[in-house]
């Protein structure tokens, strides 16, 4: 066992170094480096996912125009012709502002715009909410609860169903394999936590059948 | 030609998405029982349908296990539903096996018909019912369903910026009698314009039958610009129905919550958690709760849950992962002290790496101690886009085996594929429902 434990910190603390001079991997035809322009987060994929003509008989009743969207009023005077005909293409592409204008929940939005997010992004990674970074597994039921709508935004019930009824014994998604070893100090520690997923039959068929002390 | 032209041109101009996510799972290792060994595979299935008629779309999720060594199985369906969001205007709905998690009553699996409705108005109704489904591991027992039904809905703003509030009604019933009657009220609001951008939320839940409060949580996030730290506290309360000695006649056993396994009063929690931005890279974060309840009559007893680590992610592209934590459990049961690392790296185009060394001291109230160890290392090859294969080892020790070695392996395919009834002007279509695609592992 000890050299299992050793061979095993010795790879995570080679991986932990690794990582810290990624520059140096060797990049070749068998192993190839990601570049990093796949990784940026970007929401580019949403414009060009926009469609004008299955937008256009809605923005017709709504009186929306297309200078609603685009600026071609846009002066840029940067004092360098070609990077101001560049700004000025650019700026005929409306922001995120204009599509949140209907889809996103608000006064302004229209009935039948779709709010899932994913309706227009593929990229997600540049869409992760700020309330997700701190202890967010522990909070998350309260807000899931509060705004069940939100979470259909981008996850499917596959991804609850994956944590909070999924238990197969080959993984070890929520309790590390040694969790089973100190599980009672935790129920008493917070016995409402464990009733998120299970049931008190979980505890008792196992103590039962097992012969486990209740104490264990 | 021209007819069938004609008869296509005339077709509604639909793409429909078909998507799932296909995964094997296999292990070999020692089994509880002398000199045996376990051989489990699991099959998962994820399969969806979207873009039909109506914007509807089809969705599933099961699971065949069988243990190679022993010749046993068993299998699970988690999920089976059509949801069909606009084939009525302002009124969606979804019909089949399906997760609800709506208010305060908790989260369920259940054959069962959820209705959205949005008239277009500042408030929305939500009205569901049906039959929980429960999958626990233990012993084949995996589909435990007694006569059991919930029902419940709420009514819900549906135009309020940066918040949403709700208030509803849960039952849930079984051979014939109430467990439970709540009045639910939930809310978060935003305040976006103010320092630190807070956002408050909360939950409450009374049960009207037995007369006392189920559940309340209130807690609040904000973010102090400097130092660049993220703060979270929340404060709960939990008083689940104790439902006495009634037997479930097939399964002989109680029906109550696991709290009532440890206590017979209420309980009251707080905890507060931090995230501190050192770099756009390197962040720590630490998590505590503290838990009250009464054990007996005024025989009371705390908990202690901590937790306090850093993830660093080099590169600040989330290819590489690592994480250092800490953890400390302290309670009537003993106390734990705890060290976690985990690692991994997607920085290759094809390889994919991860490990993971989990130790815990442990101690508790029946004199036992003992140091549990868990360490795991997979190493996976995307062999053509959506196809991955990986192999696992793990190694354990604890006190039932002082040497616990695994070999796994798993191969997933993820597709996604979308069908064209006729040409689209543009590739890409905004389609409803959208499909949500978070939480897939990128390969």
């Amino acid at each position: 066992m000890k050299r299992a434990t050793s061979f095993i910190t010795a790879v995570l603390v080679t991986a932990v170094a690794v990582s810290a001079c990624r520059q140096y991997l060797p990049s070749n035809r068998y192993l190839q480096l990601r570049q990093p322009s796949e990784t940026t987060p970007s929401t580019a994929d949403a414009r060009r996912k926009f469609n004008h003509a299955k937008h256009m008989p809605v923005l017709a009743s709504t009186d929306v125009t297309c200078l609603s969207c685009h600026r071609f009023d846009a002066l840029i005077d940067t004092g360098n012709d070609e990077m101001a005909r560049e700004i000025a293409a650019r700026a005929l592409y409306p922001g995120n502002a204009a599509c949140h204008f209907c889809h996103v929940d608000s006064d302004t939005r229209i009935a039948k715009a779709p709010q899932a997010c994913t309706t227009c992004h593929d990229n997600l990674a540049a869409l992760l909410p700020a309330d997700h970074e701190v202890a967010w597994l522990k909070v998350h039921s309260s807000m899931a609860r509060a705004n069940p709508e939100r979470c259909e935004n981008c996850h499917r019930q596959s991804f609850c169903i994956d944590c909070h009824e999924r238990r197969d014994t080959i993984q070890t998604r929520m309790h590390d394999r040694n969790f089973r070893f100190f599980h009672s100090v935790q129920a008493r520690a917070n016995p409402m936590q464990c009733g998120s997923c299970h049931r008190e039959d979980f505890c008792i068929n196992c103590h039962q059948q097992r012969n486990v002390d209740v104490g264990q | 030609m021209g007819l069938w032209v004609g008869c296509l041109s005339g077709l509604p101009a639909h793409a429909i998405d078909l998507r799932g996510d296909l995964s094997v799972l296999g292990q070999v290792r020692q089994s509880d029982q002398p000199d045996q060994s376990e051989a489990p595979v699991d099959f998962y299935g994820n399969l969806g349908a979207s873009g039909l008629y109506g914007g509807s779309s089809l969705d599933t999720y099961f699971r065949l296990e069988q243990d190679l060594a022993h010749s046993q199985g068993a299998t699970d369906f988690y999920a089976g539903s059509l949801r069909v969001p606009s084939a009525i205007p302002g009124v969606d709905f979804t019909l089949g096996r399906q997760f609800l998690a709506e208010g305060p009553g908790g989260v369920f699996v259940a054959d069962a018909g959820k209705v959205n409705i949005n008239p277009g108005g500042p408030v929305g109704l939500t009205v569901f019912g049906g039959a929980p489904r429960y999958f626990e591991p233990t012993y084949s027992s995996n589909s435990l369903s007694q006569d059991e039904q919930i029902f419940g809905g709420n009514v819900h703003t549906t135009r309020m910026k940066n918040g949403r509030f709700s208030v509803g009604f849960f039952e849930q019933r079984r051979d014939s009698r109430t467990l439970r009657e709540l009045l639910t009220a939930t809310g978060s609001r935003a305040f976006t314009r103010l320092p630190g951008m807070p956002n408050v939320y909360g939950s409450f839940a009374m049960d009207t039958r037995h007369q006392n409060i189920d559940s309340g949580t209130l807690g609040f996030d904000t973010f102090v610009w400097q130092p660049r730290v993220q703060l979270n506290f929340e404060s709960s309360y939990y008083k689940p129905q104790n439902q006495g000695e009634y037997l479930i006649d097939n399964m002989n056993r109680r029906e109550d919550p696991i709290f009532e396994l440890f206590s017979l009063s209420e309980m009251r929690q707080f905890r507060g958690g931090l995230r501190y931005a050192v770099t756009r890279t390197f962040s720590a974060y630490g998590d505590y709760s503290y838990q009250r309840y009464e054990r007996q009559n005024h025989n009371v007893v705390e908990g202690h849950v901590g937790s306090a680590g850093v993830l660093w992610l080099p590169g600040g592209d989330g290819l590489e992962v690592v994480r250092l934590e800490y953890y400390v459990l302290d309670s009537a049961g003993g106390n734990v002290n705890g060290g976690k690392i985990y690692y991994e790296s997607r920085v290759y185009h094809r390889l994919l790496f991860r490990t993971k060394f989990n130790v815990a001291y442990y101690k508790k109230e029946t004199n036992e101690n003992d140091t549990a160890l868990t360490g795991m290392l997979g190493v996976g090859y995307v062999i053509c886009p959506g196809l991955v294969g990986e192999l696992d080892f793990e190694a354990n020790h604890n006190k039932r085996f002082s040497e616990d070695y695994r070999f796994g392996f798993s191969i997933r395919y993820n597709f996604d594929s979308r069908t064209m009834r006729r040409a689209q002007p543009q590739a890409a279509t905004a389609t409803e429902p959208s499909e949500p695609t978070a939480g897939r592992p990128v390969s």
